[in-house]
């Protein structure tokens, strides 16, 4: 491998300069021959054919500009804010610098001169007298990553922007400046190219949760890998500062949930994983389950898959796992076997129960037979989900009524995404206000038993659907109560017993052949 | 992260912790997965896809080549500095990494990277 040096461009422009690193690296879009390089001092345009720097580019910002950040107390120097990063126009036909102070600056590449400098919110802000719109002068974040990124047109252009608004923001996420056509570059005049950067056709925000920063995104581009790899994008993966990522859907923002467009494990980042359980399915029922679904395309198509031995006669083991965003992902394990239905089912949580925050899930069980699952939530709300096939697909959801009070059941089959024509779809639930779900079993006859941490245990029977029994604990341990209670003579309640485990069993009663379940409690 | 949607591929590199080393997935459609770790236990900084290869740089200054077509290592560079930036493009056959060291700051090409059927 033989190594090709390039010196330090910057150098011959300003021999002082001690600590110089590249900050940024990219080769012209359409000439491989050109390559930008980003110094911390200013951008060069170096040419391989020439094998010399062509261009240098060194943002000053004169006395009495607000600059960047709008700092009044330098507003009367010459300020020189570092560069962090220096990328092309898709067709080449500008450059871009960003710089710490969180300005943007624009090149044109033939002349070296700067046709317009702005923030997000600002623009010219290297024109001496420009005062900022802004009050008292918000620190501003630095920018962490810029894309151009251009429609199926490489004309058709926007910047994509992590970071760069003032801390005291409050809405996070990706800025886009969408700029719009670029003008033609040999018929307009310096101003027109100015303005074409100072009035962009609308600046949007893509947003993200609200707790963590973006620490860095990847575009996926419909169909070409070049461009740097911003050419039509379909959707933008971004990576969060808590380590989670979120799908966000190119340009109009709407979140994109892993389900089966991201790998099993990514989604366990996607968001993070709160609670699992495993159940297992007998492997022809689960070749069955599959949930059918209104997406976008697939992102992911490539790699072939390889070949594992068949295991045909065992259960498979099936994984749901619950994540912070209110979604339930129920996906076969598949532990060095061939994985005859990849498929990940996505259970709405969030929609059925009609909040967003405060789901904690606490118990999860679902029923090898059956395919039905109940959920157990710490607010103590037990919500139950079967496959079938969505009656309202494609209607626009009814807003839910009012749930009913604590003893009977709440029915939410029209609480279903209205993109899923077929899959695991809410049937009912309840609110026992009985504090949280410490113990959930389903049966595969179709009764979900529910233990509470105040004591409670309740039965409900999915034919009605209705809860047909509701038992305290306390009262079915009544003798061991009172031992305790000898011993603390002092407390006013006995120690509260709660069930941790609740088992089904099938028994004959005198001979009769009925069968009913029977919980029992662990404590 | 990286996308090739050529071959319709993404790879993630994740950082070192206390959970193990750095390690680069590449997910395909499916359940396709490829897991490869670097040569040194390291977090992965960057990652660029350039035809059939993945070119990964990590904390500990490696530019390590991978062969996508035999999921390892093909070979691995130490640049004499830090790495701070890397430039390649899917037609290319070479790879730009620039440095920041302290006195002379470089900027190194490879060149043609090893071919599929060299061992």
């Amino acid at each position: 491998m033989a190594p090709f040096k390039i010196p330090n461009l910057w150098k011959e422009r300003n021999p002082r300069a001690r600590i110089l690193p590249i900050v940024s690296l990219q080769l012209h879009p359409k000439d491989i021959g050109t390559l930008l390089i980003g110094y911390s001092e200013g951008a060069v345009i170096y040419s391989f054919k020439q094998n010399k720097a062509i261009k240098f580019f060194h943002y000053e910002v004169p006395r009495g500009a607000p600059g960047g950040d709008a700092d009044p107390r330098a507003i009367d120097t010459v300020k020189y804010p570092r560069l962090t990063h220096a990328i092309w126009h898709p067709t080449g036909t500008f450059i871009l610098t960003a710089h710490d102070d969180s300005s943007l600056v624009f090149w044109d590449p033939r002349d070296g001169r700067v046709i317009h400098a702005r923030t997000i919110e600002e623009t010219d802000i290297n024109i001496p007298g420009k005062t900022s719109k802004a009050g008292p002068a918000a620190v501003k974040e630095p920018y962490f990553q810029i894309n151009w990124c251009s429609k199926q047109n490489p004309d058709d252009t926007g910047l994509l922007l992590a970071r760069g608004s003032p801390t005291t923001n409050p809405t996070r996420g990706l800025t886009f400046i969408e700029l719009g056509m670029t003008p033609n570059y040999q018929t307009s005049s310096w101003d027109f190219l100015a303005g074409h950067f100072r009035n962009p056709k609308r600046i949007q925000i893509l947003p993200t949760p609200p707790n963590a920063s973006i620490n860095t995104f990847l575009v996926i581009p419909r169909a070409s890998p070049h461009f740097a790899g911003s050419h039509d994008p379909i959707a933008v993966l971004t990576s969060l500062t808590s380590g989670e990522l979120v799908s966000i859907s190119f340009p109009s923002g709407h979140p994109i949930s892993s389900s089966n467009q991201l790998h099993v494990s990514l989604s366990f980042v996607h968001p993070f994983v709160t609670k699992t359980a495993l159940a297992f399915v007998d492997r022809t029922r689960w070749l069955g389950m599959r949930e059918v679904r209104q997406h976008g395309p697939n992102i992911l198509v490539g790699g072939a898959e390889g070949k594992y031995p068949l295991k045909r006669h065992e259960n498979r083991n099936i994984v749901q796992a619950a994540h912070a965003d209110g979604t339930i992902r129920i996906w076969d394990a598949g532990h060095g076997d061939s994985i005859e239905n990849s498929s990940v089912i996505q259970v709405d949580l969030g929609r059925a129960v009609g909040r967003w925050d405060q789901i904690d899930v606490a118990q999860m069980s679902m029923s090898g037979a059956t395919g039905e699952l109940s959920v157990g939530l710490k607010s103590g709300e037990v919500v139950v989900f079967r496959l079938n096939r969505n009656e309202r697909a494609g209607q626009p959801p009814i807003p839910p009524g009012p749930p009913e009070g604590p003893g009977s059941m709440t029915d939410i089959t029209t609480r279903a995404d209205p993109g899923l024509k077929e899959g695991l779809l809410p049937l009912t639930m309840t609110n026992d206000q009985q504090g949280p779900v410490t113990a959930l079993r389903h049966s595969d006859v179709g009764f979900v038993a529910a233990g509470y941490a105040s004591g409670g245990v309740t039965l409900i029977d999915l034919r009605g659907p209705a809860i047909i029994h509701s038992a305290l604990l306390s009262d079915l341990s009544g003798g061991r109560s009172k031992r305790v209670s000898i011993r603390r003579s002092n407390s006013q309640t006995p120690s509260q017993e709660y069930p941790t485990v609740l088992e089904f069993g099938i028994m004959t009663l005198e001979g009769d052949g009925a069968r009913f379940p029977r919980p029992r409690g662990d404590f | 992260m990286a996308y090739d949607p050529v071959q319709s591929l993404l790879a993630v590199g994740t950082n070192e912790s206390r959970f193990g080393p750095g390690r680069i997935y590449i997910f395909g459609q499916k359940r396709v997965c490829v897991t490869m770790t670097p040569p040194r236990p390291a977090s992965i900084k960057a990652l660029q896809f350039c035809a059939d290869k993945l070119i990964v740089m990590d904390s500990k200054n490696d530019v390590s080549v991978f062969s996508l077509e035999k999921n390892h290592l093909i070979a691995s560079y130490a640049p004499p500095g830090h790495v701070v930036a890397l430039v390649s493009d899917p037609s290319l056959d070479y790879c730009l990494s620039g440095l920041a060291n302290g006195g002379y700051r470089d900027l190194t090409i490879r060149l043609p990277l090893p071919m599929a059927d060299d061992i």
